[in-house]
This record gives C-alpha cells, sequence and structure tokens, in this order.
C-alpha cells in the first residue's frame, strides 16, 4: 500500500483520509492510533486541559494509582490508565520500562547499567530513569538488536 | 521482582547451585585423596542448594524497588549467605575447624562478589550495544530531517 502525505493550507484543519477498497478493523485501529499519536493525549495541570503530542512526552508513570505524563519540565496528570498508555502508544517508540513506567525510547540518551540486572536511562532532559531486567528486551527490540 | 520472576530465578539457581556444589566436591575429593562421596551427599548437597538459593527471596517485592532499596537487599542478601551457606556447609561436612570457616566464608565472599562482577561487564556489554544503535537512530533521524519536508509519497519499507 502507498503511503502519500499531503500539505495543507495554512488555518485548514489537517485530516486521516484512508483510501481503500474495504474499512478493516486494522484501518480503523492504525486511524485511531494515528489520531492519537499525532492528535495528542489529554492531559491536565492546574485545572487546564492540554493535548500533549506524543513525542513531546518523555515517560508516563503511574504512582499511588494516579497516572503521570512527564514531559522536557513540565508534570502533568493523566486519566489513563498504564495499560491504556501502552495501548495507545503500540507500535510507536514507547515501551513498559518497570512495573509503573512507560518511556519514549526516543528521548533517551544513554543507558548505563544500575544494581542488579537493571539499567538507568537517561533522557534529554537529563532524567534518569529506571528499566527493570524484565523490560530490557523491549527496548533491544526497538533500537532493532 | 514478583513472585512470579523469583520462583522462575529459584529453579534455575537451585539447578545451578547443585550441580556446581557436586562438580567442585567430586573435583575436592579427586585432588584430595581420591575420597568416595557418600550417598548421603547428595540429598544433603540439594538441601545446601537450597539453604544457597533462599536468600533470593530478599528481594521479592509487589513495587519496584528503587537504587536505595535494591542495595539495602543486596547487602542483606550477602550477609544472609554469609550466614546460612556455612552452616549449611558444615552441616554436610564441608569444612571442619576455624581455618575451614575462614576459606569457606571467603569462597563464599568471592563468588558473591565474582557472580554480581559478571552480571556487570554483562551488563555493560548490552548498554554499549543499545547505545550504539541509540546513536546511529539519532544521526538517522537528523539526516531524514535534513533531507526536507517530508511530503509526498513515502517510498521506504
Amino acid at each position: 500500500m502507498r503511503i502519500i502525505y499531503e500539505k495543507v493550507k495554512e488555518g485548514e484543519e489537517e485530516v486521516i483520509i484512508v483510501r481503500c477498497k474495504k474499512v478493516t478493523e486494522d484501518m480503523t485501529y492504525a486511524a485511531r492510533t494515528l489520531n492519537a499519536v499525532i492528535g495528542g493525549v489529554t492531559a491536565f495541570k492546574d485545572g487546564e486541559i492540554y493535548k500533549l503530542p506524543l513525542c513531546d512526552i518523555y515517560y508516563f508513570e503511574v504512582v499511588d494509582n494516579n497516572s503521570f505524563l512527564y514531559c522536557e519540565s513540565e508534570v502533568y496528570e493523566s486519566k489513563l490508565k498504564l495499560y491504556e498508555f501502552e495501548e495507545l502508544t503500540y507500535g510507536t517508540h514507547f515501551f513498559r520500562a518497570t512495573k509503573s513506567t512507560v518511556i519514549n525510547a526516543d528521548r533517551i540518551t544513554c543507558v548505563s547499567p544500575a544494581l542488579y540486572g537493571r539499567f538507568t536511562a537517561t533522557l534529554d532532559n537529563g532524567e534518569k530513569v529506571m528499566v527493570s531486567r524484565s523490560y530490557v528486551s523491549s527496548l533491544k527490540r526497538i533500537m532493532g538488536l | 521482582m514478583n513472585i512470579k520472576q523469583i520462583l522462575k530465578t529459584f529453579c534455575f539457581h537451585y539447578f545451578l547451585i547443585y550441580g556446581l556444589t557436586m562438580m567442585v566436591s567430586f573435583f575436592w575429593c579427586l585432588a584430595s585423596g581420591g575420597e568416595y562421596i557418600s550417598l548421603d551427599f547428595f540429598w544433603k548437597a540439594m538441601i545446601f542448594s537450597l539453604v544457597a538459593d533462599a536468600p533470593l527471596f530478599v528481594f521479592w517485592s509487589r513495587r519496584e524497588l528503587t537504587g536505595k532499596q535494591t542495595l539495602i537487599r543486596i547487602i542483606i542478601h550477602g550477609i544472609l549467605l554469609e550466614i546460612l551457606l556455612p552452616a549449611a556447609g558444615w552441616f554436610i561436612g564441608m569444612w571442619r575447624g576455624a581455618g575451614g570457616y575462614f576459606i569457606f566464608f571467603a569462597t563464599v565472599l568471592i563468588v558473591d562478589a565474582s557472580i554480581f562482577g559478571i552480571t556487570y561487564l554483562k551488563m555493560s556489554v548490552e548498554a554499549g550495544n543499545i547505545n550504539t544503535a541509540l546513536k546511529k537512530r539519532k544521526l538517522e533521524k537528523e539526516k531524514k530531517e535534513e533531507e526536507g519536508d517530508g511530503f509526498g509519497e513515502d517510498n521506504r519499507d
């Protein structure tokens, strides 16, 4: 199948058009995911609602049943559960790093070994996050290793 | 580690420890005059392996351990090994007397430190490979951005 990108005029709405013979479940799933990836994830901060593009999110974390989205310097709250965020970002560069975090592999600068089979991932903003031994394979798969 | 991971690691370590114990005992007997290993030694070595593996449960946690918590548990694990293993070793006749205790204690310490060191080295190599792949990806991304605005047909596989 061919993939074509078309430029829209200034002020015009961005739209996903799928030209096909039959709409399949896979297509609707892919289109919805694309919409979420480009449209952004709904986030909350100081009573205001934001739409965060996935590329701006460094990692997603659940702390005491509350979900947070960490960007370069800002932290937003999210209503998504960990598995919902995982589903939303399936097929992207996000991967499950620990029991409670999902990290954007595109934002990792380097990784270094930590204690007891774990890795420490240093992000673009200098923040360090843990990658569990059991999830290292996900990162390696994204890296093509 | 959750209970599933603990049990998986426990089983793997159990057979590894048992195998190594039997192997070391066999060569030790050969080197020290060719004494026979009694049949009792087989089940005693099984108990010894269980005792050696048991401290692994200190890493059991429902939540992800922080760096500090992990360090504390590594220390507790080491202390438990140094308490339980000499006791189990004495039970199966691996050492006798103060000299024997000292050698046994030092051996446990060296083996534990070696495993720690080897794991760290292995992980350093793994981290090196991931970092190389990360750099490659960043370069490819930069190159793609330089090539144009991305409009038109995507001909990549």
